[in-house]
């Protein structure tokens, strides 16, 4: 066993602390990687792929996905921060710098010769702190107001893109969740579909109450656009599928064999026989149509039968949006072909088909419950696309956040001022040395709005001892990061996500303090050759 | 009327990836050679590819039917658009300095890989070891189809940072991930199962007359838990579709040196991979299973594999065992024969419990040498003595064959391609005629249908073969110089003593590389390899050898059941 275990660097004692220092400034270097994105006002990434793509971004989610992160320490960090990323949407960044910063704070104490468990202990009182005054801070509203969805969304939108192109999307972020919001049951976010195309400038997004297919019919006969349609959706195959016993065709010559051929697909046109039957019976009138959508294949030969018969009809649809589709037109979707009646259709008023370069997309519109709608991203090209798509899903989980939160906190910093606050006053109640970590987790609160000054080009300490007296004076208190001086977040209309920040100020403690618990990093198992924990000196 | 069947290529894992970039060589050359002779198409090429619009002013664009899975590490300089990134200036070695401080993360990264250098005649590629794929692909991808595994992910295993590793060594041979790490990195990561799931769907709603897939799969590390993922998907949603899968372990140096744990690793994810996809309790995950390795797991036999004795790297290995795929696979890409994948798969495994078959290949191939004397004119053809199955020219490709000589295992099912073939000596005939190729095409089959009935009358056990197919194609396999490592049979430098082994590489023998041919067989030959897994898996699951294993009493016993249930079907 001791063969397996091979210490990263000699054993001896004066080696201790170094393991601390070594996570600690693994930390700091991931926070200064990620501080100069935060906020509205802060800077973008460039990130360039082995192959020469692309991506320009300042989510912190996406950075620590695509970003190659070497040292273990600062990976755990990552993972932590990705976290909470899936399970809220939003805060990553704040999380990353709020981890390094604790440990920074630390840094300080720990030079001292404070034990590191006693600053943990404090850590974890202060946390118990902050997260119950989180709960009175939180403000209750009506959640389900569509000014104050807008403001939370921009909030959000605006910190990942343009003001411009921020406010455009605020509104269908807004409008989507509205539509597909219904009492009493879970929002599912699935149910709003972003799809994207690469067509004009940016700015150009549209919200689809209904749905786009990102597929379009494969005949060049078929209509390319119906108005007053009957929506079918089925799952039934279409094509001529060879046998899976071992069968095999015996042929004298053409003929006997293009007739054995048409043998085989009978059973096919036979299906799509009884379709245009039904399309027959229900469009007695010219201006009525219909549209087949199928999850299974159609074959060339089914596809010109019903192109004769003027139906559109489209093949492999997505699993998903067959749900989506008897949902948002009603009717059911079909597994068989046999009892095959009028009322299992739906109905869209519009469907028409758009062709842009190789893609085709098939919009569905005008349909009885839009519960299920579609984001169409236009952008001019690849990268902006990604950008604006990433944007918009933290836009649409922060605005689903609050809905469920039904509450929300004030934004701009404001909530770490008065936290800070808060915990000076608990400060006094604590008794011994563990006062310093409570001390330091209220200085690492105050890296947010540090941050936010210093990306927006103030000075810091200037902005936060501004901030600081106006909140002694009693009112609640934001940065403003364009003229740098306080604000009233909420008539500026800037929130959190109360869900975000609980999540943030309760796994990152937890974290910091068991980084500060580490005092050595051991090599385990010999798989981890090449091994990015730096050797110290032999 | 030759019906287009479309295939879908599918490619998981890194080593796959390797074999795959030499089989679109391999495709693209195929195209290139009936456009340069100006001659029908002897491989359907609209089967695997896919063109785009045409509406399209840079004109038709042809990419293949594929979706591949590897890491983003791995992609080297390829971009997401499925074109290899050329770089014009070798300057770029400043570029290290901007990496951050502290070492935490690395900023901007160098472009990785050196791709190929074709027109330079004097470096002789096949000496060059490779580090991506994508360095000597020659041609686009299409780019939907990349499915990159953020290394990222990697982390979320077992607590220790595992993909530094990956970083270190680019694709480290074996890096202690298991079987089930796959399962759960597809599992817990639900946008990276939609977007494989979507793409997918995009490229057979384009297909016509969709056939089936082909799949060439990784049974190391976490590619055995993705490919039983995407497979059990394929089979959830097309599912009367028909699956062949190539299995392969690439070249690993600990298990020629004999390391235990390296070699416990491959028998526990093998022995999980087969399981799951041709076991008696998964369905149909795959419908044909092909086990390929370049090298011996345990000891060594008389049948060596190809090339694994002379180089040894993925460029080279991967090359051989492209060329022997390609051949195999004509029976449902060649024109002039009217079957399709499922009737490939229906050939080589007619009962559910024999589902895999083994591949061996030989090349390049004196048909002299081998035996075959036949003069156009001349009735009378000699024969090599051998039954091909033990044939010294051709070489294995699966993990171990042992007792060849002892045995007599006639193969039960067997499909023989060839392709390139000169028996005709000097007696050049017009190619061009379309009758004349097919009159070419039967003498070919008889005369080796001929060879096959009578040395397995004399060798075998007399037990009658239930499917056999021969089908040839005149196109040789030429690939254009320093387009492809030079293949070496390993054998024929044997017998020669080593004498010519610098000759032969040196001058003149590529042109004798235009023939191959290969040997599917689903035969009792296997048993050994299978016999040998379930022994392992045995061992490994009772001694808790791997430590990383946490062993679930009930799956390990079904596993080994499966194992026996598989093993029972190839020994009587």
């Amino acid at each position: 066993m001791l063969s397996m275990i091979k210490q990263a660097g000699t054993p001896s004692d004066s080696r201790r602390g170094q393991a601390l220092l070594l996570n600690i400034s693994a930390g700091k270097g991931l926070q200064s990687v990620l501080k100069s994105n935060l906020g509205p006002r802060g800077t973008l990434k460039m990130l360039v792929s082995g192959g020469g793509d692309i991506k320009l971004t300042k989510d912190g989610k996406v950075l620590l996905h695509e970003m190659q992160i070497q040292h273990p320490t600062a990976a755990l960090i990552a993972r932590t921060a990705t976290a909470q990323d899936d399970i809220t949407g939003d805060g990553t960044t704040t999380n990353v710098i709020t981890i390094g910063e604790l440990l920074k704070q630390s840094e300080r104490y720990l030079s001292e010769n404070i034990h590191p468990r006693i600053i943990a202990e404090g850590f974890e009182l202060a946390k118990e702190r902050v997260l119950k005054f989180l709960d009175e801070f939180k403000k209750e509203e009506d959640t389900l107001d569509r000014e104050l969805l807008m403001s939370i969304a921009r909030t959000s939108l605006r910190t990942k893109l343009t003001a411009e192109l921020a406010d455009q999307l605020t509104e269908q972020v807004v409008d989507a969740l509205l539509l597909i919001h219904r009492e009493d049951k879970p929002l599912d976010l699935f149910m709003v579909e972003t799809m994207t195309m690469q067509h004009r400038t940016d700015g150009q997004s549209q919200l689809i109450k209904g749905l786009v297919l990102d597929h379009g019919a494969r005949h060049p006969d078929m209509p390319k656009r119906l108005t007053n349609c009957f929506v079918l959706t089925c799952n039934v195959s279409l094509e001529y599928e060879k046998t899976e016993v071992n069968a095999n065709f015996l042929y004298k010559d053409h003929q006997t064999r293009s007739r054995m051929i048409d043998g085989e697909h009978k059973l096919v046109a036979q299906k799509c026989r009884q379709i245009i039957e039904l399309k027959n019976h229900v469009c007695n009138t010219p201006d009525k149509n219909f549209v087949v959508i199928n999850q299974k294949g159609i074959d060339p030969i089914c596809l010109d039968m019903f192109a004769k018969a003027g139906i559109f009809a489209v093949r492999r649809a997505k699993r998903r949006n067959m749900e989506r589709l008897t949902l948002a037109c009603g009717g059911t979707a079909m597994n068989s072909l046999e009892d095959l009646t009028p009322d299992c259709l739906g109905h869209a008023d519009l469907v028409y088909e758009q062709t842009l370069g190789e893609e085709k997309y098939t919009f569905v519109e005008g349909v009885q419950n839009p519960f299920s709608c579609t984001i169409l991203i236009k952008g001019p090209n690849k990268h902006t696309i990604e950008q604006i798509k990433d944007a918009l899903r933290d836009g649409l989980r922060a605005a689903k956040n609050t809905i469920e939160d039904k509450c929300v906190i004030p934004g701009g910093g404001a909530f770490q001022i008065a936290a800070y606050a808060d915990l000076m006053k608990f400060k006094e109640t604590v008794t011994g040395r563990t006062k310093l970590g409570i001390q330091a987790f209220a200085d690492a609160l105050l890296v947010v709005p540090k941050t936010l000054a210093e990306n927006s080009g103030f000075d810091p300490m200037d902005t936060i001892i501004k901030l600081q007296e106006e909140y002694a004076k009693g009112h609640i208190v934001g940065l403003d990061v364009i003229s740098g001086e306080p604000m009233d977040p909420f008539n500026e209309g800037i929130f959190d996500q109360y869900s975000v920040l609980k999540q943030v100020y309760r796994s990152s403690p937890i974290i910091a303090s068991q980084l500060l618990l580490i005092d050595e990093i051991i090599k385990a198992g010999k798989g981890m050759k090449g091994s990015s924990v730096p050797e110290g000196p032999e | 009327m030759n019906e287009k069947q479309e295939i879908v290529t599918i490619q998981i894992g890194n080593y796959s990836n390797f074999i795959g970039s030499h089989y679109w060589n391999i495709q693209e050359e195929n195209y290139q050679y009936c456009k340069r002779e100006q001659i029908p198409f002897e491989i359907q090429p609209s089967m695997l590819f896919r063109s785009n619009d045409s509406s399209n002013e840079n004109g038709i664009k042809f990419t293949p039917r594929l979706l591949l899975f590897d890491f983003k590490n791995n992609f080297g300089s390829m971009n997401s658009e499925g074109r290899v990134y050329k770089q014009t200036n070798n300057n770029n070695s400043n570029n290290n300095e901007f990496s951050s401080n502290q070492k935490v993360t690395k900023i901007l990264k160098n472009t990785s890989g050196k791709p190929i250098d074709r027109n330079n005649s004097g470096i002789d590629n096949s000496k060059v070891d490779f580090e991506y794929w994508s360095d000597y692909l020659n041609i686009d991808y299409n780019g939907k189809g990349l499915i990159s595994i953020p290394d990222s992910l990697l982390t979320t295993n077992s607590g220790n940072s595992i993909n530094s590793n990956i970083n270190e060594s680019g694709a480290n041979e074996w890096n202690g991930l298991l079987y089930e790490d796959g399962i759960e990195l597809l599992e817990s990561n639900y946008e990276l199962t939609d977007q494989y799931q979507d793409t997918l769907r995009k490229i057979i709603e384009e297909c016509d007359c969709f056939s089936g897939f082909q799949c060439f799969i990784d049974s190391d590390g976490i590619w055995g838990g993705i490919s039983t993922s995407v497979l059990l998907h394929l089979q959830d949603e097309y599912s009367s579709r028909a699956v062949s899968v190539f299995s392969s372990s690439q070249y690993s140096e600990s298990i020629d040196n004999k390391q235990e744990e390296a070699i416990d690793e491959r028998i526990y994810n093998n022995a999980r991979l087969m399981q799951s996809l041709v076991g008696e309790s998964s369905d149909s995950l795959a419908n044909l299973f092909v086990p390929i390795s370049c090298q011996n797991w345990w000891s060594s036999s008389r049948h060596r594999l190809l090339g694994s004795n002379i180089l040894k790297t993925k460029y080279q290995t991967s090359a051989e065992i492209a060329a022997s795929i390609d051949t195999s696979t004509l029976y449902y890409r060649s024109n002039y024969q009217d079957q399709n994948l499922s009737s490939f798969i229906n050939h080589l495994s007619s009962t559910s419990n024999r589902r895999i078959s083994i591949l061996s290949s030989s090349f390049p191939l004196n048909t002299e040498k081998m035996g075959f004397i036949y003069r156009y004119h001349q009735n009378e053809p000699k024969f090599p003595n051998e039954p091909l199955y033990r044939h010294s020219m051709m070489n294995y490709l699966s993990p171990v064959i042992e007792n060849i000589d002892s045995t007599q295992c006639n193969p039960l099912n067997e499909i023989i391609s060839i392709r390139g073939i000169n028996l005709f000596g000097d007696e050049q005939i017009q190619k061009n005629d379309l009758f004349q190729l097919e009159n070419d095409y039967s003498i070919i089959s008889n005369l080796f249908k001929n060879y096959l009935v009578n040395s397995y009358n004399n060798f075998g056990n007399g037990k009658p073969i239930l499917n056999r197919n021969i089908c040839n194609i005149n196109q040789p396999f030429k690939m254009k110089q320093n387009h492809f490592p030079i293949l070496i049979n390993s054998n024929n430098n044997n017998n020669n003593n080593n004498n010519n082994n610098n000759n032969n590489t040196n001058n003149g023998h590529i042109e004798n590389s235009d023939t191959i041919i290969t040997h599917l067989q689903n035969s009792n030959l296997i048993s050994s390899y299978l016999k040998k897994i379930s022994v392992g898996f045995k061992e490994i699951t009772e001694t808790k050898k791997l430590k990383r294993l946490i062993i679930d009493k009930d799956s390990f016993l079904e596993t080994l059941e499966d194992l026996n249930y598989l093993f029972d079907g190839y020994s009587e």
